[in-house]
């Protein structure tokens, strides 16, 4: 599956559990500084948004940041400067890609959507974490 | 068997569901709404249960049918 933000409470939740804090209208994250072109820029996005975000993300022993951006459709896109020893800071409790923040965003989600909570069952199995709900 | 259903979430955030305990096309149904709320479905693998008939409510029936058939047939005695 591939997964879709959407929820800001949410995030907010998942960012807890990696101990990052979501600043909320913190309009610029901060990063590298400027678009040097040795990477093409994220989809949909021109030189003159780099570091612009609608909520930011603050990563624990990271000076840079996480940028949340809120598009049209109310979805939330997450961008990030993976370069150098700051990217690394990021990887390193967000995971690459932001892999961790998305696997915790999709537990707290979840857990947050389940009317029945005695019927959600939550496991950590290696790197993976098993949810299992009861129908 | 009790239904459930398994997601598991890796460290790259890719999400895997798997249904337990259903027979037949149940279990896309009682699954979509955790496609709804997490977003795009990439890829699906059916397992042999999803072509498993849902056999308890057909043996019902035919129960059913069986009483009703042999209290006709008593009828005439009975009366």
């Amino acid at each position: 599956m591939e997964l879709i933000i959407d929820d800001l409470e949410s995030l907010e939740l998942a960012c807890k559990r990696l101990g990052c804090t979501l600043i909320k209208d913190q309009k610029t994250y901060k990063w590298y500084g400027t678009h040097v072109g040795d990477y093409p820029l994220p989809e949909g996005m021109k030189k003159e948004d780099m570091g612009k975000c609608t909520h930011a993300i603050k990563v624990p022993n990271a000076s840079w940041e996480v940028g949340i951006i809120e598009q049209k459709d109310k979805k939330f896109k997450l961008i990030y400067d993976f370069y150098g020893e700051e990217g690394r800071k990021i990887h390193n409790v967000c995971g690459k890609e932001l892999g961790k923040l998305k696997q915790a965003y999709t537990v707290e989600h979840l857990k947050k959507k389940i009317k029945d909570k005695k019927k959600a069952k939550e496991e950590i199995i290696g790197k993976k974490i098993r949810l299992t709900i009861e129908v | 068997m009790s239904k459930k259903i398994v997601i598991e979430i890796d460290e790259n955030g890719e999400i895997t569901l798997e249904t337990l305990g259903f027979k037949g096309k149940s279990c896309l149904a009682e699954s979509q709404w955790i496609k709804d709320l997490l977003g795009k479905e990439l890829s699906r693998e059916l397992t042999s249960c999803y072509y498993m008939k849902e056999t308890d409510k057909e043996v019902k029936k035919k129960y059913l049918n069986l009483c009703g058939m042999w209290l006709l047939f008593l009828l005439p005695f009975l009366s």
